[in-house]
């Protein structure tokens, strides 16, 4: 099988919230929905919404150091795909290490053969968050421009080494 | 779409959630990344919740095709049901209940939305 890592990764301004100013995860979660319907990755925006928030219900996916990754599979995703979102004001997440969110970086991909990149795609970005320069970067996200150079320096890379394993 | 077809929606994908994450190796899978996944009880619940709020007709439907196919309510696009490609009107069949199932493959369909439909309530965003 050929694996289009770039494709995966490929850094989509649609796909980039900057200076979101939400005051509760609902907010967020519903923001990054909206964007992903805007691109034509949620087919349905209610649903996937739902889903992340019971997914979050389940337990936390603020990773600590500031980081959130919210994660789904879901049916109505057309295809994988990862969002970003600078938070205005840090958020109260309820990570485990208590410290507010600044980044939050949503991984998205349909169940079948579409979304089989779904499980190493979340494992580098949970990688990148837990290692300490790789945050920094993460935390360093501004602009479009900052977010497409953590997709081409930070995570590309720890995708290949994830699927390399 | 109507009230019920979008709870079915989110019950097919609370089903899929509750499979993932009770089969123990999905499961620690994501623990070793570092998430936090504790008990199911309360999804189990809402999946029960929502399973009480559909319609008789429309439940047993989505329970009888997901015996035999892992995609039990699937979108239409232009016309086409996208679990198994076949062209409406003529592969399409209202049900009592209010729904539409493919005739080919008798999964329920639900229309996508218009991708410039959003969330009913969003919050802001600064510096675009």
């Amino acid at each position: 099988m050929t694996l289009d890592i770039s494709s995966l990764v490929q850094p989509d301004p649609g796909l980039f919230l900057p200076a979101l100013d939400v005051h509760r995860r609902e907010e967020l979660f519903a923001a990054f929905v909206e964007a992903l319907a805007a691109q034509g990755v949620a087919l349905h925006a209610d649903a996937l919404l739902r889903l992340l928030l019971e997914r979050e219900a389940l337990g936390t996916t603020g990773l600590g150091g500031g980081v959130a990754i919210p994660h789904a599979r879901a049916f109505v995703v057309g295809r994988p795909a990862i969002a970003c979102a600078r938070l205005r004001r840090a958020l109260d997440y309820g990570a485990a290490d208590g410290v507010p969110v600044q980044v939050a970086l949503l991984v998205v991909a349909p169940y079948g053969n579409a979304g089989s990149l779904y499980t190493p795609l979340l494992a580098a970005v949970a990688d990148a968050a837990h290692d300490e320069a790789a945050r920094r970067d993460l935390l360093g996200i501004e602009t479009f421009e900052d977010f497409a150079a953590v997709l081409r320096t930070t995570l590309r890379p720890r995708l290949r080494q994830v699927l390399a394993r | 779409m109507n009230r019920q077809l979008r709870e079915l929606v989110t019950l097919q994908e609370i089903d899929a959630l509750v499979a993932e994450l009770g089969e123990a190796t999905q499961r620690r899978q994501e623990e070793d990344l570092g998430f936090a996944v504790g008990e199911m009880t309360r999804l189990r619940a809402e999946r029960a919740r929502i399973a009480a709020s559909l319609r008789p007709e429309i439940l047993a439907c989505y329970e009888r095709v997901r015996q035999r196919l892992a995609r039990a309510v699937v979108p239409t696009r232009g016309g086409v049901c996208l679990g198994c490609f076949t062209v409406r009107p003529t592969a399409m069949s209202s049900r009592p209940g209010g729904f539409e199932t493919c005739e080919r493959c008798g999964r329920i369909l639900f229309p996508l939305a218009d991708p410039g439909k959003t969330l009913s309530s969003t919050p802001s965003r600064g510096g675009r």
